[in-house]
C-alpha cells in the first residue's frame, strides 16, 4: 500500500512538474514579437557570407548584408528598389552617357565619423582593380575607361584609368562607350567605397587577408555599421548616427541569420524566430500560395534557369536539332506540374523583360513537337531513328535531377531520342563545363544589373563565361554596336536583334524565369519587391 | 604505463602524417579546382589565384608546405572565406559542436546502457522486444528524419524548445536529444550483447554460487565487462560527435564544425577541409588512446600492450 502511495506522489509529481514546465515554455514570447517591439528586423540570409569585404565578395548573402553596410553613388529607391536613387552622389549629370559627373554629399560620412569624398571612391575603385587583390567582381568596374587594362597589368599607372576627383566632392568618371544602364550597375557591392584609413590601419591595400572587416575594426557608410559577426551563427547590424539620411532609417538591428536549408528556415519563421525567410520549400509553395497569402510573396527576379549546349559536338552542332530539342520542352507543364513554384516559363534569354524596359525583346521560344520533330527528320533523325544517346549533366541536387527527369521524358515522348542523366560533384561539373566535357549542361545566371547586356554578352566569342563552344561573328558585331551606341532605344533595339540570333543559333536552352518566393510576417513594413533583390533597408520598420 | 603512452603517442603520429598524405593526394587527384565558379574567372585572375595559394609550385613543395603549417601549429588561411584562418574556424567552432557533443554522449549513455541492460536480462520478452526495438529504431533512423520530427514535436507542437538557432541557453536540448537516441541504438544493442556474453561465464555462475544478489552480479561483476565493447564504440563515436554532424547542424541550425567540414569539401577549400580533416583524426587517435587506458583499467586482463 505504502509504495503504491510513493509511486503515485511519483506520478503526480512527474505530471504536475511536465505540465509547469509546459505553461512556462510555452508562454515565451516568440523572438520576432519581442525583437519587433525594439525595431530589430531578423532575417533568414541563406548560407555564411565568404567575407565583408564588398571588393572581395562574390555572393548574394554578401549583397543583403552590404546593402546595410555601404552605399554607392546610387541607392535603390526606397519605392522602387530597381529604380535609381541618390546615394553618396546628390545628383550626377552626363551629356553622351560616357562622361558622367557626380555632386557627393558634403555631409557624407563613414561610420566612424570621418568625412567620404572623391578620393575614397578614387582609392576604392584603384584597389578593387589593382591586379594583386584578385577581386573576382573587377571586371564589374570593367566600364570605366582603361580598367580592364589596369586590372590585366597592361597599364601600370591608374590616373589612366576614367576616374577622377576634381575635388572632394565631384567626382568624374570616363566610360569605354555609352551606357546608360551603368547607374544600375553602380548599385552592385562592387561599386560601393571602402575606407581607405581603416583598410590601410588592418593591412595594405592589396591585403587579402586584412581583419578590417572585423566588428570592432570595420567601418561603412550605409544606414547601418557593424555591431556584431558572429561566424555561421549571426550577423547584426545597428544603427549608423553619421549615415547622411540618418533620420529616415527607423529599425534600430537587423539580425541576418545564415539558415542554408530552405526547410530549417521555413520551420524557424512558422516557430516566430524569423521575420522573413531568404527562400522556401519548394513543395510548400502551393499551400502558402492557397492558404498563407498573408505572409507568402513571390517577386519576379532578374535571373533565368538554362541548359548549355555543347555545339561542337555532333549531332548538337547542327542547328535544326538543338531547335528541335528546344521546341519539345514543355515549360508551361515543367512549371505548373513539376516546380510548383510560380516560375515563368522562358521565351526568351533575357529573363522578365518588362522590367527593364525592353520592350523589343524577342519571346520567341514555346512548346512546339510537331515542328521540333519536322526538324529532327530533316536533321537525319526521323522519329529519333539513329540519334545517339547523350547524357544532361547536372551537379547533384534533387531540383536539378527532377528538370532533367521531366526534360528527359519530353524528349523521350515528342522525339524518341534516348537521354540520361549524369550527375556530378559541383567542382566536377564546373570543371567538365569548362572543359567542354559535356553534351547538354543545367546552368543558371543571374543578372547583376538591370540591362539584357549582363544576359547576352556571354555569348560573345571567346568569353569565359559561353562555355558551348558557340561563336557567330555577326552576334559579336551586334553586341559591339550596341556598346558604341549612344541612344537608349537603338542600343536595345541592337540587342533584341542580337538576342534574336541567340534564339535562332540556340546554344542554349532557356527553361524558366525565376520568382523569389519567401515568407515575410505582415509587419514588416516597406519592403518593395526587385528583379535584382536590391533592398533598401532605411525604408523598413517594423509595425507593433 | 610511460612506454605504453610514449608507443600510443609515436603511433598517433603516424596515423595523423599518413592522414595528411593521404588527403593532400586525394585533394591533388580531385578533378575540379577550388577556383571553379558558377561564373568562370578570367585565366590571368586563376593563374594569380594559383600563385596566391601555391598551387602553382611542384606538388612536393606544396606537400611541405601543407606539412609546415601544422607541424608549426600554425594552420592556413582559408581559400574562400579572405581573412579566415583555418585554425580560427576551428576554435570558433569546435566549443559549439563540444556543447552538443557532452550531452549527446550523456543522453546516449543513459538511454542505451539501461537499454541494453534491460534486453539483455529479460531475453525473448516484451521488455526485450521493446528494447531492441527502440535501439534498432535509434540505428536504423537517419538524422536528417529524426532532427525534423524532434523539431516538430517538441517545437512547433508542443513550443517547449526554439527549433532552430543558437541564440537560447535551451537551444542545445533538441540536437542533443537527436543526437542522443541515434547514438543510444549501437551503444545498447552492444551492451545487451555484452551483458548476455558475460552472464553465461564461470565467474558470474561462481558469484551467484557465493550467494551474491541478482543485482550485485549484474552490477558489481558483469557490467563492468559488458561495457568493453561500448567502451571500444565510444573512441571515435565521442570523436565524431565532437567534430559536429553535418546534418544536425543544419537542421537546427547550429554553427558548429561539421557544416564546415562539409561545406569545406563542396566548396574545394583544400585548405579548411585539410585543416578539419586532421583536427578530426587527431581526436580520433586521442580517444583510441584513452579507450586503451579505460580497458586497462576496467579490465587489468587486457593490460596496456605496446
Amino acid at each position: 500500500m505504502k509504495s503504491w502511495l510513493i509511486r503515485l506522489a511519483v506520478l503526480v509529481f512527474l505530471v504536475t512538474g511536465v505540465y509547469a514546465f509546459h505553461e512556462w515554455r510555452t508562454n515565451r514570447p516568440p523572438r520576432v514579437i519581442a525583437a519587433a517591439r525594439e525595431q530589430r528586423l531578423i532575417l533568414g540570409n541563406g548560407s555564411e557570407v565568404g567575407t565583408l569585404d564588398p571588393h572581395l565578395a562574390t555572393g548574394q548573402p554578401e549583397h543583403m548584408i552590404f546593402s546595410a553596410l555601404f552605399e554607392g553613388l546610387v541607392a535603390p529607391d526606397p519605392n522602387n528598389p530597381d529604380a535609381n536613387a541618390p546615394g553618396v552622389a546628390s545628383s550626377w549629370e552626363t551629356t553622351d552617357f560616357i562622361h558622367w559627373t557626380f555632386h557627393l554629399r558634403p555631409e557624407a560620412k563613414w561610420s566612424d565619423g570621418t568625412p567620404l569624398t572623391a578620393h575614397d571612391f578614387v582609392w576604392s575603385y584603384q584597389r578593387m582593380l589593382t591586379p594583386e587583390l584578385i577581386a573576382q567582381y573587377a571586371s564589374m568596374l570593367f566600364p570605366l575607361k582603361n580598367a580592364e587594362e589596369f586590372n590585366a597589368g597592361k597599364i601600370k599607372d591608374f590616373s589612366e584609368v576614367g576616374i577622377k576627383a576634381k575635388d572632394d566632392h565631384t567626382l568624374e568618371l570616363t566610360l569605354t562607350g555609352p551606357m546608360p544602364y551603368v547607374l544600375g550597375m553602380m548599385k552592385h557591392y562592387s561599386w560601393f567605397p571602402v575606407p581607405r584609413h581603416v583598410v590601410e590601419k588592418f593591412g595594405s591595400m592589396t591585403d587579402r587577408e586584412s581583419r578590417w572587416t572585423r566588428a570592432g575594426n570595420m567601418v561603412g557608410n550605409g544606414p547601418f555599421r557593424l555591431k556584431e559577426w558572429r561566424f555561421t551563427h549571426s550577423t547584426t547590424v545597428e544603427r549608423n548616427p553619421y549615415y547622411w539620411d540618418a533620420g529616415a532609417v527607423k529599425l534600430n538591428e537587423i539580425v541576418f541569420l545564415p539558415i542554408k536549408s530552405d526547410a530549417t528556415e521555413e520551420r524557424a519563421f512558422r516557430d516566430g524566430q524569423l521575420h522573413a525567410t531568404m527562400t522556401m520549400p519548394l513543395p510548400q509553395i502551393p499551400d502558402y500560395r492557397k492558404n498563407h497569402q498573408d505572409v507568402f510573396h513571390e517577386d519576379p527576379l532578374l535571373s533565368v534557369y538554362f541548359y548549355r549546349i555543347n555545339t561542337t559536338k555532333p549531332p548538337l552542332n547542327d542547328k535544326r536539332v538543338r531547335r528541335a530539342l528546344a521546341l519539345a520542352v514543355d515549360r508551361e507543364s515543367l512549371i505548373k506540374n513539376v516546380l510548383r513554384g510560380g516560375q515563368k516559363p522562358a521565351v526568351g534569354m533575357t529573363p522578365h523583360p518588362e522590367y527593364l524596359g525592353y520592350t523589343n525583346a524577342p519571346q520567341v521560344l514555346k512548346f512546339d513537337p510537331e515542328e521540333a520533330r519536322r526538324l529532327l527528320a530533316e536533321a537525319g533523325f526521323p522519329d529519333g531513328k539513329g540519334f545517339p544517346k547523350f547524357d544532361i549533366l547536372i551537379n547533384t541536387s534533387e531540383g536539378h535531377r527532377t528538370i532533367a527527369e521531366a526534360i528527359q521524358e519530353m524528349w523521350k515522348k515528342h522525339l524518341n531520342i534516348p537521354v540520361g542523366i549524369h550527375n556530378q560533384d559541383w567542382g566536377v561539373y564546373l570543371e567538365s563545363q569548362r572543359r567542354l566535357d559535356y553534351s547538354v549542361c543545367r546552368a543558371g545566371w543571374v543578372g547583376d544589373y538591370p540591362d539584357p547586356y549582363t544576359f547576352l554578352s556571354i555569348w560573345k566569342t571567346g568569353d569565359g563565361n559561353n562555355e558551348t563552344g558557340w561563336s557567330n561573328p555577326a552576334y559579336d558585331e551586334l553586341l559591339a554596336k550596341s556598346s558604341v551606341e549612344g541612344d537608349a532605344k537603338k542600343r536595345l533595339e541592337l540587342l533584341g536583334q542580337a538576342e534574336a540570333l541567340l534564339l535562332e543559333d540556340l546554344p542554349i536552352i532557356p527553361i524558366y524565369w525565376y520568382v523569389h518566393s519567401y515568407l515575410m510576417r505582415p509587419e514588416v513594413k516597406g519592403w518593395k519587391p526587385s528583379v535584382l533583390e536590391h533592398r533598401s533597408y532605411k525604408a523598413l520598420e517594423l509595425a507593433p | 604505463m610511460v612506454q605504453f603512452l610514449a608507443s600510443r603517442i609515436l603511433q598517433g603520429i603516424v596515423v595523423v602524417l599518413a592522414v595528411l598524405v593521404i588527403t593532400f593526394f586525394l585533394q591533388k587527384l580531385s578533378p575540379s579546382s577550388p577556383f571553379n565558379n558558377e561564373r568562370e574567372i578570367p585565366p590571368e585572375q586563376r593563374a594569380r589565384f594559383e600563385e596566391y595559394f601555391g598551387f602553382n609550385k611542384r606538388w612536393d613543395e606544396q606537400l611541405w608546405r601543407v606539412f609546415t603549417h601544422y607541424a608549426t601549429l600554425n594552420p592556413p588561411n582559408c581559400m574562400k572565406k579572405p581573412g579566415r584562418g583555418v585554425g580560427e574556424i576551428i576554435v570558433q567552432a569546435f566549443p559549439v559542436s563540444l556543447a552538443i557533443a557532452v550531452p549527446s554522449l550523456l543522453i546516449a549513455l543513459l538511454l542505451g546502457i539501461p537499454l541494453g541492460a534491460i534486453a539483455a536480462l529479460k531475453p525473448h520478452t516484451w521488455q526485450d522486444r521493446t528494447a531492441t526495438f527502440l535501439a534498432t529504431l535509434g540505428v536504423c533512423l537517419p538524422s536528417l528524419v529524426l532532427g525534423p520530427i524532434v523539431a516538430l514535436i517538441f517545437g512547433l507542437w508542443l513550443g517547449w524548445f526554439n527549433v532552430s538557432g543558437w541564440m537560447d541557453p535551451g537551444d542545445w536540448v533538441l540536437p542533443s536529444l537527436t543526437l542522443g537516441f541515434i547514438y543510444s541504438g549501437p551503444i545498447a544493442r552492444l551492451t545487451r550483447g555484452g551483458l548476455r556474453e558475460t552472464l553465461v561465464q564461470d565467474f558470474i555462475r561462481t558469484a551467484r554460487a557465493k550467494g551474491v544478489d541478482e543485482r550485485g552480479v549484474v552490477v558489481r561483476h558483469a557490467m563492468k565487462l559488458a561495457c568493453l565493447p561500448v567502451l571500444n564504440y565510444l573512441g571515435p563515436a565521442v570523436a565524431g560527435l565532437l567534430t559536429g554532424s553535418f546534418v544536425i547542424e543544419t537542421v537546427f541550425q547550429i554553427p558548429g564544425l561539421g557544416q564546415h567540414f562539409v561545406n569545406s569539401a563542396f566548396e574545394n577549400d583544400h585548405n579548411l577541409a585539410m585543416g578539419i580533416t586532421l583536427f578530426f583524426a587527431v581526436l580520433v587517435v586521442v580517444f583510441n588512446i584513452l579507450v586503451d587506458l579505460l580497458q586497462a583499467a576496467v579490465n587489468p586482463k587486457i593490460g596496456l600492450k605496446t
